[in-house]
């Protein structure tokens, strides 16, 4: 009798349909969502000023953007906010949850919910209670007041992402470090921060990327001398579009992607 | 990594405390209308004083009256319009110029001094003045326009841009009933609303930031926009006409103030005296050609820029501006507005 080869991969026809279903319905979300990001920055190398119709390609936009001193001025204000923000989200992600992994309290499930709520809350509602808030502590607003906010919402991402790498912890892990002589915080600090390093560098490229992005929010708590780069972008598209937006967006596209590229294979690592 | 931590720390809170108590003295936060003020400008006063101009925008008198009296953020110099301004004045929100730092006031022409909104000239200075008319594409539009019946006769429903500016759009339906343009009873109030929802269902547009995109672009071909914005227009092609609509039209006048918890009132002074300086107020007046009230800038002027019937119209019509409504009746006002435009 001769031996069969084994089937080809494919499945049988009606799951075949399906399949092929499933990538063209794939395609065209994937369409849908990435083909105006697409035409935008192909349209950063168009030398029309209007940038309605195609003309010749140029690098000029890139070169005019370096020289545009409120960009560049709100691009600093962005990354400095954005730093401190990540550093402070860092700390209190970190720390909260450990707290809540390792130690008992009794409204843990209630406290985890609030501090979730930031990440789903609508922005804007954030922002006017933010400003209400300062408005009536007598804060002006400035740095400390933008820091303060992004703080807020960014944290929770770092608390989540720790918290995932935390469930994978062997608690053997501390309690040898307690019979080895260290004090709980130095357990913390020695054994427990070191597992977590991916985690958090997961959590804070997230931060980074979250605060650098936000508008709504920064709209509410920054001063003029604070403003930061979406707020700057959004000003000049409302008079009309610049090719120079496009340039800026494709740099920030690229960035981004970069960011939470490297962030997801970080989270990657540290799940095994 | 705990040294590198401490480090980053301690970096961190350096970088915070850097950047907001350095450079106080030498910033300016100034809050004006997007659109309104050259960035060559900005950077040659930072030139010349050191001092670095933070500029923030609004697109509507009413959006900084909230940012002001609600917010937290202190500026030093802003932009109201007349009727805005005289709010704050009777609100005490202003504080009063020291003219002795203003070298540069003498060159004001005396006709917008003592106006109605501040009288003594003791806490504003004019920036620029203007009127609000209709822009007619006369390529598109062949029949002569001359006013809100013609624009809104109903043969250019889905081609018109207007303000986004509730008071100039009640004001404008006001003009058509005859009424004082700052009669705002609740009889008139209610006299307006038919005529506005009849005029919305026609609007294509609203925009308060850049009218003359959309006309440039071809998108709306008729346009009650700012004179400025029909003045870039027109020297861009005179097949963009300006008339100011025979039932009635305003002069609106735009001023520098300092507001009252203003951090850095010094340089505040020398921005506004920088402002007032012939050569400066003419790069304004190039970029942005609403009137100039600058005696001595309009002498730099080009005679093209003087004969631009957008920026400096010929009419016997007496020109009021808009004062300031008590109570809520700007509310009222807001309230109609917007129910209008949900409407549609």
């Amino acid at each position: 009798m001769p031996v069969t080869l084994a089937k080809p991969r494919f499945p049988p026809s009606g799951l075949r349909l399906l399949n092929w279903s499933l990538i063209a319905w794939t395609t065209v979300v994937f369409v849908f969502l990435y083909l105006p990001i697409a035409v935008l920055v192909v349209y950063s190398f168009n030398s029309s000023r209007l940038n309605i119709v195609w003309e010749a390609f140029t690098f000029k936009w890139y070169g005019e953007l370096f020289g545009h001193s409120p960009l560049i001025n709100t691009l600093k204000n962005s990354l400095i906010i954005a730093s401190i923000s990540t550093v402070f989200a860092v700390i209190l992600g970190t720390t909260g949850a450990w707290l809540l992994h390792r130690y008992r309290y009794r409204f843990a499930r209630a406290i985890q919910t609030l501090i979730c709520i930031p990440m789903v809350m609508p922005e804007i509602v954030m922002g006017i209670s933010l400003l209400v808030f300062f408005t009536a502590v007598h804060i002006d607003l400035g740095y400390p007041t933008v820091v303060i906010a992004h703080t807020t919402f960014c944290f929770p991402f770092v608390m989540l992402a720790v918290q995932a790498r935390l469930q994978g912890l062997d608690p053997a892990l501390e309690e040898a470090a307690l019979d080895l002589g260290a004090t709980p915080l130095k357990a913390f600090w020695l054994v427990i921060v070191p597992c977590l390093r991916p985690a958090v560098i997961s959590g804070a490229l997230m931060a980074f990327t979250l605060s650098m992005d936000e508008l709504i929010i920064s709209i509410f708590t920054t001063d003029p001398s604070s403003r930061t780069l979406p707020m700057q972008v959004f000003g000049m598209a409302k008079i009309g579009l610049n090719p120079m937006l496009n340039a800026l967006s494709a740099i920030f596209i690229v960035t981004t992607v970069a960011f939470v590229l490297f962030s997801e294979q970080l989270r990657r690592m540290s799940a095994r | 990594m705990q040294k590198t931590i401490r480090l980053l720390l301690a970096l961190g809170l350096a970088a915070l405390c850097a950047a907001s108590l350095s450079a106080q003295s030498k910033r300016l936060n100034f809050y004006g209308w997007s659109e309104y003020i050259p960035q060559a400008v900005l950077d040659g006063f930072t030139k010349e004083t050191g001092i670095r101009v933070n500029y923030e925008t609004f697109s509507s008198g009413e959006e900084m009256l909230a940012k002001l009296l609600s917010g937290r953020a202190r500026y030093d110099v802003i932009q109201p319009n007349d009727y805005i301004a005289e709010a704050l004045i009777k609100a005490g929100q202003l504080q009063a110029l020291d003219t002795s730092k203003l070298t540069n006031l003498g060159n004001i022409l005396p006709e917008f001094t003592g106006m109605p909104h501040d009288v003594e000239n003791a806490f504003t200075v004019p920036y620029m003045v203007g009127t609000v008319g209709i822009v007619v594409n006369t390529e598109k539009v062949t029949e002569p326009v001359t006013g809100y019946a013609d624009l809104f006769s109903g043969k250019y429903a889905g081609r018109i841009v207007v303000l986004d500016d509730g008071r100039e759009l009640a004001t404008a339906a006001l003009y058509t009933l005859g009424k004082d343009l700052n009669d705002f009873s609740p009889a008139n109030l209610e006299a307006v609303r038919p005529i506005l929802a009849a005029w919305f269902k026609q609007i294509k547009l609203f925009d308060s930031d850049s009218p003359k995109t959309a006309l440039i672009g071809g998108d709306v071909d008729l346009g009650l926009v700012w004179g400025g914005e029909a003045a870039i227009l027109w020297d861009q092609d005179k097949k963009f006409q300006y008339v100011l609509p025979k039932e009635g039209a305003h002069l609106f006048v735009d001023l520098l103030a300092i507001p009252k918890r203003a951090r850095n009132v010094e340089n505040a002074h020398l921005f506004i005296n920088y402002l007032l300086r012939p050569d400066v107020s003419k790069l304004i007046s190039d970029s942005f050609p609403y009137t100039n009230p600058n005696g001595a800038a309009r002498k730099l002027l080009t005679e093209a820029q003087l004969a631009n019937p957008a920026s400096y119209p010929k009419t016997e019509m007496k020109l009021d501006t808009f004062r300031h409504l008590g109570g809520d009746t700007g509310a009222r006002i807001d309230k109609l507005i917007t129910d209008l435009k949900n409407a549609n």
